[in-house]
């Protein structure tokens, strides 16, 4: 019995893994309200400090804002009713190259571009129903109208 | 002639905007106040409802801000300098000069959202102490108000020494000082799940001396926050 237990341990750890295999690109620094991360698995109410990940969707609800600091140091926030979409993360500490797409779609986005843009204008790119926005740097905001709100 | 097409086509565009841009079930809120400037026509002012917005800010630094903006349809345009804006509504594309109180408005709720800079700077000791240098005592105070200002502040420590003293003696006095700043940081509020300890000795000097030289710089924890 002890040793089914224990195998079975060792198969649900090694088939968990490849979940912490991928490592978080930023953090969740400022939250007021309520927001959900969806990511393979389902959605999850977000929670100041909680670890993001490259391909995480993050939506706001109403009254809710949400400040996020990846490891460039890139600042990315949200208002309320505003949803993005990590769409791809890479950075090299020691080179400082990757890049960084997010998708804005809709509500309001604030950005301060960190080491990824320092090191190469335009590795930082926001991608709006209507636009690519390639970052030189380094703070500017979006605003996109919900799907609704466009006849 | 030419003075009359330049009017006509001036008329069609300002028709087609108006026709596009009316909706009366839109808030006024809604609405964005933007400035068209057409053929050489005085400017036009047109209430529209903005599908999108896109504003560079003003950076602390003095820097100047760009964002290169690649539209669905191909054009490229430039978005340089504070406050320097675009509105996207359908097909309509308008670049105009905003300010601070448009910004605060139309962005305000995601700005005052924006995590503070992550930062690292220093504390100073007496020699061969864990004790802080008068200085310093005055700068930990103001610093602990910075991080305990943050929602979410995490904070690495490193404490060091000058080269004074056995490799040994400063490996644990490097600790002390890390570990004085953890304690008056947990004080002041912090939990000690945000505080992370190292301790190098005289492995990592500032300012590079030989053997057994007192050196004020070098005796020091460095602290930084994200």
């Amino acid at each position: 019995m002890q040793r089914i237990t224990f195998y079975t341990i060792f198969i649900i750890s090694f088939l968990a893994s490849p979940v912490f295999a991928a490592s978080a690109i930023g953090n969740i620094k400022v939250f007021t309200g309520q927001a959900t991360v969806e990511r393979s698995g389902g959605p999850i109410p977000a929670k100041l400090d909680m670890p993001i990940y490259s391909d995480d969707t993050i939506t706001t609800h109403s009254n809710a804002s949400l400040g996020l600091l990846f490891s460039d140091d890139t600042r990315l926030s949200l208002g309320a009713n505003s949803t993005i979409n990590i769409e791809n993360y890479n950075f090299d500490k020691k080179s400082h190259k990757g890049n960084f797409d997010v998708a804005m779609h809709r509500g309001i986005l604030s950005v301060i571009s960190g080491k990824l843009t320092a090191r190469r204008a335009g590795s930082l790119k926001v991608r709006t129903p209507s636009a690519i926005l390639a970052v030189r740097g380094t703070e500017f905001s979006v605003k996109v109208d919900a799907t609704e709100e466009i006849k | 002639m030419k003075h009359l097409l330049s009017s006509l086509s001036f008329l069609v565009i300002t028709l087609s905007l108006l026709s596009g841009c009316a909706s009366p079930e839109k808030k006024k809120s809604d609405l964005v106040f933007s400035y068209i400037n057409v053929d050489g026509a005085d400017d036009v002012i047109a209430f529209c409802p903005a599908d999108e917005i896109i504003m560079v800010m003003p950076e602390e630094g003095g820097k100047v801000g760009t964002v290169d903006v690649i539209l669905n349809d191909g054009r490229e345009m430039v978005l340089h300098g504070n406050y320097s804006a675009m509105n996207i509504a359908g097909t309509q594309v308008e670049t105009y000069q905003s300010n601070n109180e448009d910004m605060q408005k139309i962005f305000g709720q995601a700005v005052s959202a924006l995590p503070k800079a992550p930062f690292t700077t220093s504390l100073y000791f007496i020699t061969n102490t864990h004790a802080l240098t008068p200085a310093s005592k005055k700068a930990a105070t103001e610093l602990f108000t910075k991080i305990t200002a943050r929602q979410s502040a995490n904070i690495t420590l490193s404490g060091h020494t000058d080269s004074v003293g056995s490799n040994q003696s400063n490996q644990q006095l490097s600790l002390r000082r890390a570990n004085m700043i953890k304690n008056a940081l947990i004080q002041a509020g912090i939990s000690s799940k945000r505080i992370k300890v190292v301790s190098y000795g005289e492995a990592k000097l500032t300012i590079k001396t030989n053997n057994n030289v007192a050196e004020q710089k070098n005796r020091r924890v460095e602290i930084s926050v994200r």
